[in-house]
């Protein structure tokens, strides 16, 4: 079988996985595990940001290299590239190319859905940090109002530190204005709560996961990136609080 | 407490919308999601400090999607990102960078100390019984092995009897 297809499409497979929240060792394992099939040898290595792959044969060899720019987290994707490793031995190379192309394609839940979650997030994650349910309502607005933010931010390919701090600008703003008005009573639930879905702690659980199974340079670019993420959030609310004139 | 399960499992359900699960897989990962907050909540009756709550809040919730991403036949992932949401600790980071904003820097200190021990019990409890699991699949699968190469030799014997 052609060396070069293979190695194509176990990368591109590989790139699925990793750019939709796969882990690191999951991706090494696919990409190993699609050329072993098709009878090739392989070394993968990959991080967060790029997967190296060098595969070889009696008498070939080749490597490629992807880099990986947007990560987002889209489990559906996962499961089905996972499922389709199942039925692999039913696939040549170039089918399985196609049959990845085609769950590439699978789409997200729509707009409206996605903001109703946002609020729904921001609103029940606002209860658990302790405030009571009359909050409920306000904190739904601030969690649907971020996501307008961010939504309307992703189509400019602008970097997350921008856009994060925006959002906890926005999110402190808004929840000061609500109390002012009276229609909340714990400030700081609904200011977590409503970063909730902004907030990295995921993460930097999957960076710590990952330093323990090995993989440090994914686990500190993870934690890395996630740090960055909380101090911008927390610039954008202090920086909020402060000009507004409470707290400080 | 079951106010706060239901409120956990609703968001956590949400947080699978946005990250696009779909089908029956909904559903399991807001069960996921209200038994790890039930979990934290019951454990923390037993014990005064948080940190040994959230490693066995953790360490149940790996179990339970474990067992329920073999039923469903999809990757532990799905289940376990999930079902980690409402255990995060937002509120820490959120709290740490605050009083490091406001030059608290004792508070700060303290905050920031209690979320990497916070985040390292949440991962050891991910890792220790996800490795214990693996011990036991591993285990499952050499067994059968075993069983089925005995098999194989048994036949070959008889074949070579009857010739």
């Amino acid at each position: 079988m052609e060396l070069n297809q293979i190695l194509k499409t176990a990368i591109f497979a590989g790139k699925m996985v990793l750019e939709n929240g796969g882990e690191t060792y999951r991706t090494e394992d696919t990409i190993t595990e699609i050329c072993y099939v098709y009878g090739a040898h392989s070394e993968c290595f990959a991080t967060l940001t790029g997967i190296f792959t060098y595969a070889y044969t009696e008498d070939k060899n080749n490597s490629m290299t992807m880099r990986i720019k947007k990560r987002t987290v889209d489990l559906e994707k996962v499961h089905q590239v996972n499922d389709l490793l199942k039925h692999i031995k039913d696939y040549t190379p170039s089918e399985l190319l196609v049959a990845l192309r085609e769950i590439d394609k699978i789409p997200r839940y729509s707009f409206s859905i996605n903001l109703i979650s946002h609020g729904i997030i921001a609103a029940s994650f606002g209860i658990l940090f302790g405030s009571s349910i009359p909050d409920y309502p306000a904190t739904f607005l601030i969690g649907v109002a971020i996501y307008l933010l961010s939504y309307s931010f992703s189509k400019y390919e602008l970097n997350g530190i921008f856009v994060n701090t925006l959002g906890g600008a926005l999110s402190a703003f808004l929840a000061h204005f609500f109390l002012k008005y009276g229609f909340l009573k714990n400030f700081d639930a609904a200011i977590i709560g409503s970063l909730m879905s902004l907030v990295p702690g995921l993460a930097i659980t999957n960076g710590i996961r990952d330093i323990i199974a090995g993989d440090y340079m994914t686990g500190m670019a993870r934690s890395t990136e996630a740090i960055l993420i909380a101090i911008c959030l927390a610039a954008g609310t202090g920086a909020t609080i402060v000009l507004l004139g409470g707290g400080f | 407490m079951f106010i706060e399960v239901f409120f956990a499992a609703l968001a956590t359900v949400s947080f699978a919308i946005t990250f696009n699960v779909r089908g029956e897989k909904l559903i399991f990962s807001g069960i996921v999601g209200g038994v790890s907050w039930l979990a934290y909540s019951l454990s923390l009756l037993f014990y005064s400090s948080v940190i040994p709550a959230f490693f066995i809040a953790s360490a149940i919730v790996t179990i339970v999607s474990e067992i329920l991403s073999r039923y469903l036949k999809t990757p532990v992932t799905t289940l376990l990102i999930s079902g980690l949401i409402p255990l995060v600790p937002g509120s820490s980071i959120y709290y740490t960078l605050y009083y490091t904003i406001l030059k608290d820097t004792s508070k700060a200190f303290s905050k920031g100390l209690e979320t990497i021990f916070i985040l390292g019990a949440l991962s050891f409890g991910i890792v220790i019984v996800s490795s214990i699991y693996r011990l036991y699949e591993t285990q499952e699968k050499s067994r059968y092995f075993r069983e089925y190469n005995k098999k194989l030799f048994k036949k070959s014997k008889k074949k070579i009897k009857e010739n």
